[in-house]
This record gives C-alpha cells, structure tokens and sequence, in this order.
C-alpha cells in the first residue's frame, strides 16, 4: 500500500490533523469541522462530546468515509484515509466500523440476525458459509445473545438487542478501531449500562481503539480515558477525561458539565412551599371554576 | 429481571373493553376491511381469470369460424350461453380466447413497465444528481403525454402486433412504478443500515440490490400488480379503435366494437357481455390490490 | 382546595391489530395546586399514555379507558363532554418535540395568537397580539416583534419550545402536562428550559405533570414522583425520598445505571451569565440556542447547591 510508513508500537493508531469538512447548500458553504486534531492511541478509548452542530458526528462519518474531508490529514496506522482513493480504501475499510445511534434503522429488516452479523465476512471473502454461521454465533454470543437469535429477525428484538447486533456486526470485520456514534443515546438509561458494560469488555478482551461520539458526560466518564470537546466544528477543549470531567478549564465545557443533571448529586432545588402558597393565594383570590 | 410487585388484594383487573368495542376498534376494522376487499377482489378476478385460463381445454365451439345457421342467438340460446354473434360465432368463447389475448399483453406490458420502473427508479433515487435528472424529467414527460393518442400512433407507425403493443402499454406505464420506487429508494438510503452497508465497502448497485430493494418491493409490486386492469383497459381500447390485434383473432375491445352498430336493434349481449367481463376484471384486480396494499403497509408498520 | 387531577385506577387498554395491551394497568394519583407530579419511567412503561389518556388524546377507535380521573373537577374518563372547557385553557400541553409541535406553514406568531384568542375569546386579534409579544418576552424570547413573523423551520428547539410554553402558560391554566418536554434538545438549552417553567411555576403557581425519562431532570423539576413500569407505579414518594432511598428494586436499579459524574470544580462560580449571544456561524442545522436568552446560568448541580 503507498504512503504506509513502518508504525512504532508507541505511535498513535489514530492521528488526526486539520481536518476541514464543508459542506455546500445553495451556493453557501458552511463548515461542519473547522481544523480538528486529535490523536487516539492504540487500545485507547477517545470521547468527542458536544452538542448539535458541534461537528462531533461529521467526524465519525469521515473516519468511515462516509463523508470526505475538505482537507486536513486522517493518519490511520500511517495511512492517511483523508486522501486515499476509493479503490485502495477498500481493503483497508474492515479496519474501522462504526456502531450507529439508531437501534430501529441501523440493521436491514429483512434479514436475520445470523445474515446481518455474517455479512461483513461474506464481503471479505469468507466464501464457507458454515464457518461464517459459526463465527456469527460466536460473535452474538460475545454481546451476549443466545443462539436462537440467529435465526430471528430485527423486528423481533428490542432496542438494547439490536445495539448489540449492531456492535456484533462491526466486530465482524475484525476491526482495529470502531467509531461508536451515539451508540448508547437511544437506550434506556437500564439497557444504557449493559452495553456500556458490554462495550468496555470487548475492547479490553478484543484489543479494540474506541472513538466514543456522545453528548451524555456521564456515558463519557464512563467509558473513556480521554475527552475532546468541540462547538460549531471547533475544538473547545482536551485532555483526560478526569481533568475535562472534574475540572473544566473553559467556560463552554464548564456550561456543559453545569447542566449534566446527576439525580444522586443534587441537593435542594428551589422553595416549592413559596410555588404551592403562591398557589393556594391565587385560587383563594380568584375562585377560578372552568367555565365551559 | 424481578417482577413487579402488585398490591396482593388487587390482582388482575377485568378488562373493561367491551367486545362490540372490539369489533369497531381501528384495528379490528381496518383488518376486516382489508379482508373483505381481498376477498371480493379475488372473487370478482377469479370469476373471469380463470375460465379464461382454461379457454383451451373447455369444450367451447371455434371462437373464429362461425356456424352461419346460428347467427345472432340471444344468451342462453341451447349449446351458446352468451349467445352468438351476425357470423355465429360463439360469444363465450370469443370473449374467453380473447381474454387469453389481454391478459397475455396485460401480464407481459406489467413485468415490462415493473422492471423498467424498479431499475430506473432505484438508480435514480440512490445516485441522484443528473442520473435522477435525467429520469425524473423523462418520467414526467412521460406522464405529461396523453396516453391513448400516443399508443395509436406507435401502433399506427409499427403495426398492432402483440409485442408492438406490449411494448408500447408497458412504455406508458414505467412512470408509476419508477417514481414510487424512487421514492422509498430516497427514504431507505438515509437509514443507518445502508450506511453500515457504505462502510463495509459494497459497492452501490449491489447495496441497491441486497439492501434496498428487498425492503421495497412488497409495496411496489402490490402498485404493478393494481397496473394489470389499467393494462387491460387499455389495450381493450385500442381494439375498440380498430388499433389492437386484428380481426377474425377476438379480443374484447374488437368484440364491443363489432358489436356496437348492432346494439341499437337489440342485440345488446355483444356489447355488454365482453363489458362486463372487462369491468369484473377491473374492479376485482383494484379491489384485491387495493387490500393487498392496506395489508403490505400494516405489515411493514408493525415491523418496524 | 380540591385537587388539580385526581386519578384512581385508571386502566388504558390499547385494541392493537396485536391484540389488546394493557398499557396503563391501574394507577392513582392526585396533583395537588402548584404541585409538580413527575411520572418517571423507561420506553413502554406507559407514562406517555397516562398523560395522553388524561387529555383524550388517544382515538376512541384505539384506546379503551377505565377507571376514573378527573382534571380541574371535570371526569375526562366517562365523557368527552369537558375536554372543550379542559384543552388549552385549564389544561396545556408542552409536547416532545416542538418543531413537529407546530404548523409549518403558519408564523409563530399566528400560532401562538391563535392559541390565546382560543382560551380568551373575548380578546380581539390586536390584543392577542400584544398579549403573545408580552408572553414570548416572559420566556425570555429576544426581539418578540421579530420572531412572531418566524416560521417554526426558521427558529432553534429551544426557541420552539419557549413558544410553546408562551403558549401554554397564555392561557393561564391550572395544569401543565409536560411530555418530556426537553429530551429533543440539547443538553444546555435543556437547562435554560427548565429553569424557565420553574421560574413560570413560581410566579403563577401552576400544578405540572411531568413525564420524563431522565432522572435528573425529575430530581430537579419535581414535588413527588411515581417510578413506572409497565403499566404500574411501582414506587411513590417525595422526590427526595425516592432519589435518595429507593424502597423498590426497580428504582434502585434505575438510579444504579445512571452513569455518575462525581463532584467537579466549578471554577469560576460569580461567573455571570453571557451579556450577548454570541456570534452563531452561519449554517442549516446549527442549534447553540443562545437565543438571547438571558436566564441561563441558575443551575447548579454537585458543585454547588441549587
């Protein structure tokens, strides 16, 4: 493969360098991403927060190329994706899958969940159906779905299931990196645990390099070493997720933590008794009855 | 997990929908009334399908040469029960063979236009840009023609042979089936599926060809399908014009056409009989498409 | 006083082609004036269906509802007689997702106008007007004049549903039914939401039903609450009592997989609340939602108390 350079262990699988993506609508064009950085070590795990039209999951998609970068460099494993030609992408795509926020869009209907999880292996090659069923169940087994779920089809299955199919079926292509947009956003706060859970022992089982795209901080704190924090396509802030988590130094970032809702942390809230005499006063004051 | 714990004195509560609610529930009704439509459809397509279907093995007198004796018999004449026509020939079986002859142009015009319809639409609607330009403008001139003028002119220009007509009926309705596929083609390309499908690597029309039109092709084919009485209808009408596959093969249009100076004295069955079977088969198609397609979506619906 | 809502074993039976589910399987609760009574619970637990079978909002066709409720003393179950006197003016909605919410070829302003000469008939078209521009300031929408002549595609979630709360708090009910009212928009202008309908609820004393997912915003937000799952209430009590010693497994259970945050340093805790929006870059989709809103910044969580 051209412009591959010997990788050192220590270097970064992902490296990331003023990435650009524009967008052109009716003769303007607006900038999605606007000269992002960052790099992910290998078996690191690197969360994108931000909210909408911060960019975070025009990234994802351009790591997958599913959108391409206007400029700027995307080293993977000292390839660089940003400008590689369809033709030589190809063999290199299976190295990063990326799990969906959407449960109820991201697997095609009309197949199993045995076809779904089985195809990326049909794609590269694996021509022995017998040994792609049997990977298949290996693979729904490490989510932890039973075997019977092969033969059964998306429908049938809830939200949380068919995340993990879906985190099935990107483990198929025996990736390196997965892109997980939003992968948990959609869930159940209770179902949102299992597949973190899920999601964290893969990637120490599995040797796996997360980009984990969310505007949950609390999913962050949970799953990442790192935080990128972005707004309107810019980079806001960096580093450990413990020093942006715990210790914000910009004021965007300071926002957005201020308006995380812990339940378990939050003392006192404002004076209900004045809400409910206030209340009491108004009716008393004007008798109100609902006149039809 | 666990289960819920309900109060013990309040166990189930008895439900309180009645069963007449039951009966007129949205649900209950709209699956009834699919049914129903499904039925009467079918009922009314069988009744003139299948004999024609069987028009070669019934023991039916020669739909083209006629018994010179037996002219103009009224239905339920002994041994004609529809009666006969000035040349004595037989009117059911007339009408029969001749349904063999539009149905066989119905069938062919609708695989035909479904094909052209699905391939163009499908392109169209996944890659877009000057591909769906060019489709959609050639669609909408399509349909901006006025139908039936522009048949008789092929016809008139290449001769009304069977294919010559097929090919022209399945040229006039492509549009139908094209800009519905294109439509649900331009739904499902946004969904994730066809994204995780992208970045696997597949190459489009194998993503168009695994991916999405499975998905869509219950609900087209249920709007082809409902093409066949439009197909019949029109090529019925081109051999009441004279345009369609020419005398002594029967066809229905031919029959009415034939028939028509004679209604005036009386002799009515020429007229009416092959009307009726053509309307039967009309409204029975509409009416099982029209069921087939409630059903398709409430399927799709409740897969979701 | 009698109670805003009083609802006792309220049973909704969904005719589905299905069969029939039971999704609200006998639940009782009453709201009291200027209480706010959160229902708490995941996709399917029927929270949704409560408060939409309280409002008859569900089709005669499709929803079968037993049992007994009544809302600002009027029996919304046995009849459909009241519902006139009840929607839009003893009772408003603050639905999910406001751009869906509204029509989109009509202004926002016609809208919101429409929605008070509906609960004040007796207003005429200048005075709705002027009271819509008063009641879109109360929301701390910027340049009112300006936005009444917006289309709904034109303005941000949060701005959409300040409009809708103008709307609903237009009409000066005794109820408020907010149905996740802040679950389509982002995290920071969720803030801005809720502080807005807490500070509406201080000034006029408006009860509220709250449906949420988000125990957080429940915390927040509420008096009581009722954790629901499938169809049942499986645990009540005063929000702080159920947040701070779950009794049922379930909402220990709920609370457990809330992913903790921890305690952080706010640095800079007089910092004030930004004196102008910032510049928005041009764009389709962007929604930072600064909208000139000059009440951002009372919320405080783990660092601070509220």
């Amino acid at each position: 493969m051209s412009n591959e350079t010997p990788t050192r262990q220590d270097a970064p699988l992902l490296d990331v360098s003023g990435l650009v993506i524009e967008y052109r609508r009716d003769g303007e064009s607006f900038r999605a991403v606007d000269d992002v950085s960052f790099s992910v070590a290998r078996g690191g795990c690197l969360a994108v927060v931000g909210e909408s039209g911060s960019g975070k999951s025009t990234i994802a998609r351009a790591l997958v190329r599913l959108v391409k970068p206007t400029s700027g460099s995307i080293m993977f494993d000292g390839t660089d994706l940003a400008t590689l030609p369809e033709r030589q992408l190809r063999p290199v795509r299976h190295r990063i899958q990326m799990v969906f926020q959407d449960p109820y869009g991201s697997l095609d209907p009309h197949l199993t969940a045995e076809q779904v999880v089985a195809e990326p292996m049909a794609v590269r090659g694996e021509r022995d159906a017998a040994r792609r069923r049997a990977r298949a169940a290996e693979l729904l087994d490490s989510v932890g779905l039973p075997t019977s779920a092969l033969q059964r089809k998306p429908h049938e299955f809830s939200g949380g299931q068919r995340q993990r199919i879906g985190i099935a079926r990107a483990l198929a292509s025996d990736p390196d990196l997965l892109v997980l947009d939003e992968a948990t956003s959609a869930l159940d706060v209770s179902v949102q645990a299992a597949v973190l859970a899920i999601l964290a022992r893969l990637r120490v089982e599995q040797g796996l390099t997360y980009l984990f795209i969310s505007h949950n901080l609390g999913v962050v704190k949970a799953i990442s070493d790192d935080v990128l924090v972005l707004r309107a396509g810019k980079v806001v802030e960096r580093g450990t997720t413990e020093q942006v988590l715990s210790a914000p130094a910009e004021p965007y970032t300071r926002r957005l933590r201020r308006s995380a809702l812990e339940p378990g942390l939050m003392t006192g809230r404002k004076p209900r008794e004045v809400v409910r005499a206030i209340a009491a006063a108004r009716i008393a004051e004007h008798d109100e009855s609902v006149t039809a | 997990m666990t289960t819920t714990d309900l109060p013990t004195a309040d166990l189930v509560r008895p439900s309180a929908v009645t069963a007449r609610q039951l009966r007129t529930s949205g649900a209950a009704r709209r699956a009834r009334h699919s049914t129903i439509k499904m039925w009467a459809g079918a009922v009314c397509a069988a009744i003139v399908v299948l004999p024609v279907l069987l028009a070669g093995v019934l023991p039916l007198p020669d739909p083209v040469k006629g018994v010179l004796k037996d002219t103009s018999l009224p239905p339920l004449s002994p041994g004609h029960l529809l009666g006969t026509d000035p040349n004595g020939r037989d009117l059911l079986s007339r009408i029969l063979h001749g349904g063999q002859t539009s149905l066989l142009i119905g069938v062919l015009a609708i695989v035909l236009s479904g094909l052209i319809g699905v391939v163009a639409g499908s392109v169209a609607g996944y890659y877009g840009g000057w591909v769906d330009v060019l489709v959609s403008r050639a669609l909408e001139a399509q349909m901006s023609l006025p139908l039936l003028l522009m048949l008789l002119l092929v016809v008139a220009l290449f001769g009304p042979s069977i294919a010559v007509i097929t090919l022209v009926i399945a040229v006039a309705q492509w549009p139908e089936p094209a800009r519905l596929t294109r439509a649900l083609v331009l739904v499902e390309r946004e969904k994730p599926y066809v994204a995780a499908a992208q970045v696997l690597g597949l190459r489009r029309p194998l993503i168009i060809l695994r991916h999405i039109i499975p998905n869509i092709l219950p609900q087209v084919l249920v709007v082809v399908f409902l093409l066949l009485a439009q197909a019949v209808l029109l090529e019925s009408s081109l051999s009441f014009l004279g345009a369609g596959v020419q005398r002594p093969y029967p066809t229905w249009g031919g029959i009415i056409s034939d028939g028509r100076e004679l209604f005036v004295i009386g002799t009515w069955w020429l007229v009416t009989l092959p009307g009726v079977a053509i309307a039967l088969l009309v409204v029975g198609v509409n009416l099982l498409g029209d069921g087939l397609r409630d059903r398709v979506r409430r399927t799709k619906a409740g897969a979701a | 006083m009698s109670s805003v809502v009083d609802v006792e074993g309220l049973v909704v039976e969904l005719m589905t082609p299905g069969g029939i589910i039971r999704a609200v399987d006998g639940v009782s609760f009453r709201i009291e004036p200027g209480e706010t009574v959160t229902i708490i619970g995941e996709s399917g637990s029927g929270k949704s269906t409560t408060a939409m079978a309280l409002l008859r909002l569900l089709p005669d066709d499709l929803a079968v509802i037993s049992g007994s409720a009544t809302v600002a003393g009027h029996d919304v179950v046995t009849t459909r007689k009241h519902l006139g006197a009840l929607r839009g003016r003893a009772v408003a909605l603050i639905p999910q997702d406001p751009m869906t919410a509204l029509n989109p070829i009509s202004t926002v302003g016609a809208q919101l106008t429409e929605a008070l000469r509906r609960a004040h008939p007796e207003l005429d078209k200048e005075a709705a007007r002027s009271r819509a521009v008063e009641l879109m300031r109360q929301v701390h929408i910027d340049a009112p004049e300006k936005r009444m002549r917006s289309y709904p595609h034109e303005l941000s979630g949060g701005m959409l549903q300040r409009m809708l709360i103008a709307a609903a708090i237009g009409a000066e009910p005794q109820l408020i039914v907010a149905d996740e009212p802040t679950s389509a928009l982002d995290v920071t202008v969720q803030a801005g939401i809720l502080d807005l309908l807490l500070e509406l609820q201080e000034r006029t004393g408006v009860a509220m039903l709250l449906i949420t997912h988000d125990l957080g915003v429940a915390r927040l937000m509420s008096d009581r609450v009722h954790v629901m799952r499938r169809g049942v209430f499986v645990e009540d009590g005063q929000v702080e009592q159920v947040v701070g010693h779950p009794q049922h497994e379930y909402t220990q259970a709920l609370l457990a997989a809330v992913p903790e945050l921890g305690p952080w340093r706010d640095a800079d805790p007089a910092e004030p609340a930004p004196t102008q929006p910032e510049p928005t870059p041009p764009g389709p989709d962007l929604d930072l939602d600064l909208e000139g809103s000059t009440s951002g910044g009372t919320l405080r969580t783990g660092g601070e108390l509220l």
